[in-house]
């Protein structure tokens, strides 16, 4: 059966069509294809042909042609439309023509690589010789390594990987480094903030070493649909770049559906489960057998999902993993299992958190659900087009969740469909960052007087780690002067390398599975209820020093969600600046999250069964904050309750993180808000309902806001970064420049009540929110 | 359109309309970069307390013999040291390596090119770096070498007085080593030999180096010593083996620091310690390869050896294919005394040893010893070879049937203390067993 029928069914039905709020249809793009280049090697043409591929699409012939040139380049165009070919040729074409040559792919995840690895080694074996490709990360076992580093003509690996593994030890990759004529970096739109920041500096780091071996790479970039790929690329390699964007797959016809579930209580403005609505319109397109990917948000709604369209699809024997998970934390063996079983048509439906959003080949599916939006118009959009690659129609539904952004998203369609995705924006010569990168790069080589290294003044920075006797000046070369490793002591990532291990003692202690560190306490706490691809586990017992949760096969009409709460509290103040309408500081903070207990939720109809305690440490890091309190004075003469401060205070705070992460051009998610007290008396705290006013000490509890005695509110903005990168400071010195583009923002913001680009969007309560916001900045400044 | 155009006509975002140019660019002008370094690693620079020390410079030739090499790569600094052979390190002198033999190197390297061996053509190295982590980032400041010469034994130094003069040390050690067939280091193959390739190549030189036969003593000595020493480090060889007592030493760990401070300082004193630290290390080198291999050739005529040394060499004689030392050797750690633990797998190590010698008696008596031991804590072991010796050997069944019960029953009385797993799989075997031998008993055939 077709996707249209499954379509005039919705249609047809009231209990769908009622609740879809926006029908969009976006007619099928023709494809544009051009003839084989006559530079095309002829075995290379050869083998395109064993493939069924006669001719190019445009942008691939372009990308070809300026590569050829000479050129860099970054390749902009959908999900699924022959990227992968883009870097494939001219590598492979280079390595027919100059056997010696060798590139270097990157890519943000360790699954990728494995995923291009499969994918490479099949096409190359079209070819009169193989090429010898790699992937060279964590997994690599030692006695592979030292193969792949001096035989390897593509070495596929991570950022990471390079930073630690290959470039403190690039001698021992002589061959490769002095022979590298291509570096490939996949999908730069992953690289934003912090960790684009990172990057830039590795390539500094990388194109050093490459000269010192007199080589001098092409850089292939591509990028998912982003606002400024141009941009973002020419920062992260600091070259010239030519940008391929004249897209030449075809699409076929797809509908966008934004669907949102029925509200079942008006005078609570409660709304039914959209995961309900994700299981059912899922199943509409399942269990016709055509073939579906479903996004959840996150790894607990990943595996509630699959366990409800296994209990309806997977009745007998013979339809067992019809319907498979998707996320990260299961075993490597198990993602290529099911990446297979998709490309292969043995798998029909996935249900996927965003990893499955990155370029992983998974073959063609025709309908996708969203279950949840995923937080950025590229991410949405990425994750659409994981439907439609086989000609026919193809459908992607947008599931809204009752929280403010998503209804505002559902209810705003213009807004998605009219407004360009986000940047990616990143500050490689933020001074910690660079630092940092030029203590790993002297450890490589020694820096010879009158070198560049980022924009700053090297030789300033050169002399101060000289003072501060890291570096060791003579005869016009510093050299490396500490008994250390410096890659070792600087992760790219905010999140550690950790990892907790799930045992199931059911089973001969065999492990299951693998969660990350920062996820740990929220899904492994004793009592937990685990899910792996829908089998149920409880966990009985969290090592938390030794890094394993034992957990065992259980049955369970329920399955558990953690609570948790997160403040803010001032260890040190670098600088402070009191003024009559705020007090500005920035200085050093502790950050605090904790699970405090869960809650039971039933299967199928989401009742509260029941709570539970937790008693875990608290997780804490120490990072820098900037941050302003709010004197009594300047809030009672607004004639605002508290609760409405607090309202729009937290719409406020929203404006100013990402005004801040534009200023400091870093990604929103590196750095935090909070707003609570300077004294670390109250914090706020999102509730079932609303939010409530907490105590800090000696546990959180409930408290009243009118009988706080001094009402003076702090608006915190933290870094996401254990140690911090030294945000913080450019905002206290920025703080009357941010307050007065947030009071700009409001004023041309065009919507009434508050939305994603000013305020946020508009909260359940309290439709002031965008004014009161607006008076509080007048009346601080 | 430019490149810059372009760029500006993309930067088109909500929160960019809010943010001139000027805004971006402004941001961190009213501090320089001095002051906003300080800023950030004030408090680091604080803790750390640095520029504390001031010393007056004392350069190395004042305080060491030597002298400064001219070379195509520019100066060091050179010591030699010429000993007799009748010096002794610690209790062993060197000419006990001159009795080295070709056969102890070539079992102990498993290396054929052994074969060749003879003192006169090995060299020993041990360097001297500014960390221990490996990559391009740690230097080599000092390269020790030794070699005989007839019977006298030369140890040359080469110390780059700063960083640029390593290129002038490669090319002395280069040169010296290239004469050798064979190279001795203590931990060289993983951390010495990967470090001076790495300088090798970032200098730009070819090097030998690498092509040398190497003996890397730190894998027999761990071999041998592993069980009673608390580590094997060269340090704790040298004192426990050779009776070697440093006085006036710089710890390894502490050397890299010692270079530092004296490249900022220019004051040698502490450096000449560590001429002395890596002089030792050299003779060590001499002294445990002449111990290992002589203890290879002869385990029992030294008298200094206890248990667990002889437990060891028991597996080690036994790993390279030699029974009869090997057997000699355990029987020597069971008189001498072993830790409880140890005893039953030497006794396992005796009788398989043994049993492939067909020397059934003694195979017997060490699988008697083993069920005795078994009393204690149950071994399945003992009863299995002791069936299986009377059901292929004698083809006596009901006599191995009779032990596969007693096994049984054993098993049985001890259920409560087993992993039941383990029970259980450990009764599967034994039922099977015990299945098969009545079968046979009969005359039928058990398969």
């Amino acid at each position: 059966m077709s996707i249209e029928s499954v379509l005039e069914g919705f249609k047809s039905s009231p209990s769908v069509a009622r609740n879809v709020t926006t029908w969009r249809h976006l007619p099928a793009r023709k494809e544009n294809y051009v003839d084989f280049p006559p530079h095309l090697h002829p075995k290379l043409a050869e083998a395109l042909r064993k493939r069924g591929i006669e001719r190019l699409y445009s942008h691939q012939a372009t990308a070809l042609a300026l590569l050829g040139e000479g050129k860099n380049i970054v390749v902009v165009t959908p999900t699924a439309s022959g990227k992968t070919l883009c870097y494939n040729l001219p590598v492979l074409q280079t390595m027919l023509e100059q056997p010696q040559s060798k590139a270097l792919y990157l890519f943000p995840t360790k699954a990728l690589s494995q995923d291009q690895l499969a994918e490479l080694r099949q096409f190359s074996q079209l070819l009169p010789r193989s090429i010898k490709a790699f992937t060279y990360d964590g997994d690599t076992p030692p006695d592979l390594r030292r193969a792949i580093r001096e035989e390897g003509e593509v070495v596929i690996t991570n950022p990471d990987m390079l930073h630690t593994g290959i470039l403190p030890h690039h001698t021992t990759w002589i061959k490769f480094f002095s022979a590298l004529k291509y570096v490939v970096i996949d999908e730069i739109h992953y690289y934003r903030g912090v960790f684009g920041s990172h990057l830039t500096n590795l390539i500094r780091r990388l194109k050093r070493v490459c000269q010192h071996y007199g080589s001098q790479p092409q850089y292939i970039c591509s990028s998912a649909t982003i606002a400024n790929p141009m941009e973002l690329a020419s920062r992260l390699v600091e070259e010239e770049i030519e940008l391929v964007d004249n897209n030449g797959a075809p699409s076929s016809e797809k509908h966008f559906i934004f669907f949102n579930p029925p509200i079942v209580d008006k005078s609570l403005g409660i709304r039914s489960s959209y995961i309900a609505a994700a299981r059912k319109l899922s199943l509409s397109f399942l269990e016709k057998s055509i073939p579906t990917i479903v996004f959840a948000t996150s790894r607990l709604n990943v595996e509630v999902l699959v366990k409800y369209l296994k209990d309806v699809l997977e009745k007998g024997v013979k339809d067992e993993g019809k319907v498979r998970g998707y996320r990260g934390g299961y075993l490597p063996r198990t993602r290529r299992e099911i990446e297979k079983g998709l490309r292969e048509g043995e798998v029909i439906g996935v249900v996927s958190t965003n990893a499955l959003e990155l370029g992983i080949d998974i073959g063609s599916l025709d309908a996708c659900v969203i279950a949840g939006y995923p937080g950025t118009i590229s991410s949405t959009w990425q994750q659409a087009g994981r439907s439609g690659r086989r000609s026919g129609g193809a459908v992607a539904i947008l599931v809204a969740r009752s929280n403010p952004l998503d209804q505002f998203i559902i209810n705003n369609p213009d807004y998605f469909f009219g407004s360009s995705p986000e940047y990616g924006l990143i500050n490689p010569d933020n001074l910690i960052v660079l630092v940092n990168h030029i203590k790993c790069a002297a450890f490589e080589l020694p820096f010879v007087e009158g070198e560049k290294f980022g924009s700053e003044d090297l030789t300033e920075i050169l002399r101060f780690l000289e003072e501060d006797e890291i570096l060791f000046y003579k005869n016009g070369r510093w050299y490396w002067t500490q008994d250390s490793y410096p890659a070792n002591d600087i992760s790219l990532r905010s999140i550690t390398a950790d990892n907790f291990v799930v045992i199931d003692r059911s089973e001969k202690s065999k492990v299951i599975g693998e969660v990350d560190y920062t996820s740990a306490p929220t899904l492994l706490y004793k009592d937990a209820i685990y899910m792996s691809e829908s089998q149920l586990y409880q966990v009985e017992e969290l090592d938390f020093a030794g890094r394993k949760a034992y957990v065992r096969q259980v049955n369970s009409d329920y399955y558990t969600d953690a609570i948790s709460y997160t403040g803010v509290r001032i260890l040190d103040i670098f600088q402070s600046q009191p003024s009559a309408k705020v007090v500005k500081a920035h200085g050093e903070v502790r950050v605090n999250s904790r699970v405090v207990g869960y809650k039971k939720i039933k299967f199928y109809t989401m009742e509260n069964v029941g709570y539970g305690e937790v008693s875990l440490p608290e997780q804490e890091f120490h990072t820098t904050a900037y941050w302003f309190t709010i004197p009594e004075p300047a809030l009672s003469g607004l004639g605002f309750e508290r609760s409405e401060v607090i309202d729009g205070l937290l719409g406020l705070s929203y404006l100013l993180q990402h005004i801040a992460a534009f200023f400091l051009m870093c990604d929103v998610k590196d750095i935090d808000r909070c707003l609570g007290d300077k004294e670390a008396n109250w914090f706020i705290r999102q509730k079932e309902q609303g939010r409530g006013i907490y105590s800090y000490d000696p546990s959180p509890r409930e408290v009243d806001i009118s009988g706080v005695r001094r009402f003076e509110p702090t608006l915190f903005l933290y870094e996401n970064y254990p140690g911090g990168v030294g945000f913080s400071e450019h905002l206290y010195r920025g703080h009357q420049l941010l307050l007065q583009k947030a009071e700009e923002a409001i004023e041309r913001c065009r919507c009434r009540y508050g939305c994603p680009s000013c305020v946020g969007p508009v909260p359940v309560t309290g439709s002031r929110v965008k004014q009161i916001a607006y008076e509080i900045l007048k009346a601080i400044q | 359109m430019d490149l810059k155009d372009k760029l500006k006509r993309l930067l088109d975002s909500p929160y960019r309309d809010f943010l001139e140019e000027d805004d971006l660019q402004s941001e961190g002008e009213s501090l320089t970069l001095r002051q906003r370094l300080e800023l950030i690693y004030r408090r680091s620079r604080q803790e750390q307390g640095l520029a504390g020390k001031v010393l007056e410079p004392k350069r190395i030739e004042e305080l060491v013999q030597g002298r400064v090499e001219e070379t195509p790569y520019g100066q060091c600094f050179v010591r030699e040291i010429e000993y007799s052979p009748e010096y002794c390190h610690g209790e062993v002198s060197l000419s006990s390596l001159l009795k080295v033999t070709p056969e102890s190197c070539c079992k102990l390297t498993g290396e054929e090119r052994f074969s060749e061996w003879s003192h006169s053509k090995a060299v020993f190295v041990d360097t001297e770096t500014t960390g221990l982590s490996g990559g391009t980032g740690t230097f080599i400041f000092m390269i020790g070498l030794g070699y005989f010469q007839g019977e006298r034994f030369r140890l040359w130094q080469f110390f780059a007085r700063d960083y640029s003069e390593e290129m002038a040390i490669l090319y002395l050690v280069d040169r010296l080593t290239q004469p050798f067939q064979f190279l001795v280091t203590f931990n060289g193959k993983q951390f010495d030999l990967p470090l001076l390739q790495t300088r090798y190549r970032l200098s730009r030189m070819d090097t030998f180096l690498h092509q040398l036969s190497h003996f890397d003593l730190i894998y027999p000595s761990r071999r041998i010593w592993r069980l009673r020493l608390e580590n094997c480090r060269l340090s704790t060889l040298e004192r426990s083996l050779l009776g070697v007592e440093r006085r006036g030493d710089v710890p390894g760990e502490e050397i890299p620091g010692v270079y530092f401070d004296y490249l900022r300082s220019q004051n040698a004193t502490l450096i000449a310690r560590v001429f002395y630290h890596n002089a030792q290390d050299i003779l060590s080198l001499v002294g445990l390869m002449a111990t290992i291999c002589l203890l290879y050739h002869r385990p029992f005529s030294h008298g200094e050896w206890c248990g667990e040394d002889f437990y060891s060499l028991g597996r080690l004689f036994h790993q390279l294919g030699e029974a009869e030392k090997g057997s000699r050797c355990y029987l020597q750690a069971l008189d001498s005394g072993i830790p409880a633990h140890l005893v039953p797998s030497a006794f396992k190590a005796l009788s398989s040893i043994y049993k492939k010698n067909r020397e059934w008696d003694k195979a017997l008596k060490a699988w008697d010893d083993l069920l005795v031991l078994g009393e204690k804590e149950f071994d399945l072991f003992p009863y299995e070879e002791i069936a299986k010796y009377w059901e292929h050997q004698q083809h006596d069944y009901p006599r191995a049937t009779e032990v596969v019960e007693r096994a049984l029953s054993h098993l049985r009385r001890v259920k409560e203390e087993l992993f039941p797993d383990r029970y259980a799989a450990m009764e599967r075997a034994l039922e099977h067993r015990l299945r098969r031998l009545r079968l046979r008993a009969q005359g039928k055939r058990w398969y």
